[in-house]
């Protein structure tokens, strides 16, 4: 059953400029996507930074108000709703943020910042709140003297942790994560993607991973949206990444990727060139400037996004077009 | 036969802090060799001591604040860089050891152009003349495959990439033809498409001009695509030091065998699977344990572990290991 639906969804940032700082431009972040998200599912967005993932997500949880395009969640078009209207949905999604130490409120000691979330949603009742919060930081593995510390007090890991509880204390069925272990050391990301891992097993959450980081993807998420310049590029299982990415881009990808074999001393296939600037997009393909397949159409239009296999779409007109009855 | 020459040797370096709750010893004990021609690589957790290191080769960290035990030695070319004078530190850094920052933003000055900031360079350790200058400054930056480089050297760093700013630095590194580069996590900030046309570029021009390079990260893929050695520091230590291929099939120190397996590999058989990690944190420097360091989050942890810290022993030819109970 689908929970999220994302139909067409465009978000462009105006540019000011000029004495009387008038628009003089726009940024498009996020261009024309559409996808869908299964119940229980962990779809995965990567991306190199400027490719609008994480604007993308803020813009699902309308944190950020889309330009046009539609957002159904569990069959209610969020883009028409007003924010007192939007309350109730706030308790069914969250988000986690990248860097946990701009997230919490340095203020609040780990009670209160809980205390204040639930006590907003109406979670629990009054008299069971810090009953909850107990149980809510031994989910996330936290001991329980946690509660009367302030967020300085603990490490980067342990922090992330506390924005992972934040998140689950309105008891909600989606968390967007962005990022959310990209600024914690190796030994620690493992801990939090099995904690998310774990937490999703339990409580039956749908989450939506935001990242740079291809491995990390792969490993943790049902399906990724491969995203450049605003545009979803390819849209695929992670089962065997490998085996399946078709786009030169996520190929790319995948080619750039140090890997942990000295013996694969492989040339890294590098991708020459840079990604275009959002503010002055390339007419057609986004990725031409870069693209090792590319042809004379390319420039002068977008491949649309079409279906190659279940689950799995290519935007790309070097590929063999594909077989009909196909999507 | 000869044996080779190390062009740098760390003998017991130790470096400390003053800080308002006492004085830490951030690297603690750290000797190794760097043999010309080598890519040696430094790899560790924030906080293991690994940039520390770096910085003070290079002399760089605040006098006020930071000193080296007396006991350390950094023997370059004769010198004990621990003890040399500021005067003989400039005509080594930039000159004779060169090194480039994770962030490339701000090791540029913003008020200058790029050109400007090559020149400056080259003014103060060559005898090159002004056009001289402006030759060698373009055909660095055409070394670093930056396209336009008569154009690019009237620019600013705003008006460049990341990764663009990253070439230009390398540039400035290389343009005195230092004997040593060392290279401080150093596309840490880049995208993974510009990290791998960076890595290509350091290790073409390690094979066309020879330099010794120290390479610093925290990212493992980088140190198995790049390095011929590899040091893993934990909490201020080295707690194993092997060539490449070693570390990586069969690392011997169980933080570097855990380090290794957490990292998810993109095998469908692992797919979904929880990651196999490190439990616990890195003990604090403030109040570091009287036994090994990584006893407390250690698979193979023994009563004796925590009674005596290990040496840095050899376990083969080739490497040595900071554990009683290392992998076979």
């Amino acid at each position: 059953m689908t929970l999220l639906e994302v139909d067409n969804l465009v978000k462009h940032f105006p540019v000011r400029g000029g004495l009387l700082s008038r628009v003089v431009g726009r940024v498009h972040a996020v261009n024309g996507v559409s996808f869908q998200v299964p119940r229980g599912e962990t779809l995965g967005i990567v991306g190199e930074s400027g490719c609008g993932k994480s604007t993308l997500g803020k813009v699902l949880l309308r944190l950020l108000e889309p330009t046009s395009g539609r957002i159904v969640f569990d069959q209610q078009d969020l883009t028409q709703l007003s924010y007192r209207q939007l309350r109730p949905f706030r308790s069914r999604a969250q988000i986690v943020f990248q860097d946990p130490n701009s997230s919490l409120n340095p203020r609040l000691t780990v009670a209160a910042m809980l205390r204040e979330v639930i006590r907003f949603h109406r979670i629990v009742p009054l008299g069971q709140t810090d009953e909850y919060i107990r149980q809510l930081l031994g989910k996330v593995g936290m001991p329980a003297d946690a509660q009367g510390k302030y967020p300085h007090e603990f490490s980067g890991g342990q922090r992330q942790r506390l924005g992972i509880a934040r998140a689950l204390a309105v008891k909600p069925e989606f968390i967007v994560a962005d990022e959310p272990v990209s600024a914690l050391d190796v030994s620690i990301q493992a801990q939090v993607l099995n904690l998310l891992m774990d937490l999703k097993e339990e409580f039956s959450l749908t989450l939506l991973f935001i990242s740079h980081d291809l491995k990390v993807i792969a490993h943790f998420c049902d399906r990724v949206l491969v995203m450049y310049l605003g545009y979803v590029v390819e849209e695929l299982p992670c089962l065997d990444i490998q085996r399946d990415a078709r786009h030169p881009y996520t190929q790319a990808l995948l080619a750039a990727n140090p890997i942990n074999d000295p013996d694969e001393r492989r040339e890294l296939r590098v991708l020459e060139g840079e990604v275009p600037s959002p503010y002055n997009p390339p007419a057609g393909c986004p990725f031409v400037t870069r693209c090792p397949l590319v042809m004379d159409r390319c420039h002068q239009e977008m491949p649309p996004l079409e279906t190659r296999a279940p689950g799995h779409r290519v935007a790309c007109w070097a590929l063999d077009p594909p077989r009909p009855g196909m999507g | 036969m000869d044996q080779p020459q190390p062009i740098l040797s760390v003998r017991h370096l130790s470096t400390c802090f003053r800080t308002d709750r006492g004085v830490v010893t951030a690297v603690d004990d750290v000797s190794f060799d760097l043999f010309p021609g080598e890519s040696l690589g430094i790899v560790g957790e924030s906080g293991c001591g690994k940039s520390v290191t770096s910085k003070s080769i290079m002399r760089l960290l605040p006098e006020h604040l930071s000193f080296l035990r007396p006991e350390s030695q950094i023997l370059f070319d004769g010198m004990n860089l621990a003890r040399a004078d500021e005067r003989t530190m400039r005509e080594v850094r930039g000159n004779r050891i060169a090194m480039i920052f994770q962030e490339p933003m701000t090791a540029l000055n913003p008020v200058f152009t790029i050109g400007w900031q090559l020149d400056e360079a080259l003014k103060y350790h060559t005898s090159l003349g002004r056009e001289g200058r402006r030759q060698r400054t373009i055909e660095m930056l055409r070394l670093v495959e930056i396209p336009n480089p008569e154009k690019r050297i009237r620019e600013f760093p705003h008006q460049l990439s990341g990764g663009m700013r990253q070439r230009v630095l390398i540039a400035m590194a290389l343009c005195c033809e230092p004997e040593i580069l060392i290279a401080d996590e150093p596309t840490t900030a880049l995208d993974v498409t510009i990290q791998a046309q960076i890595l290509r570029l350091m290790e073409n021009l390690k094979q066309r001009l020879g330099t010794a390079i120290v390479m610093i990260t925290h990212n493992l893929g980088v140190i198995a695509q790049t390095c011929d050695r590899v040091i893993v520091m934990y909490a201020g230590r080295i707690v194993e030091s092997a060539p490449v291929k070693q570390l990586f099939h069969q690392p011997r120190h169980p933080y570097t065998k855990a380090l290794l397996e957490s990292i998810p590999r993109m095998n469908p058989g692992d797919h979904g699977q929880r990651l196999p990690s490190i439990e616990g944190i890195v003990p604090s420097l403030y109040d570091l344990p009287p036994g090994c360091r990584f006893a407390d989050r250690c698979p193979r942890r023994q009563p004796s572990c925590v009674e005596a810290e290990p040496e840095l022993e050899p376990v083969d030819s080739a490497s040595l290991v900071r554990c009683f109970f290392p992998w076979e």
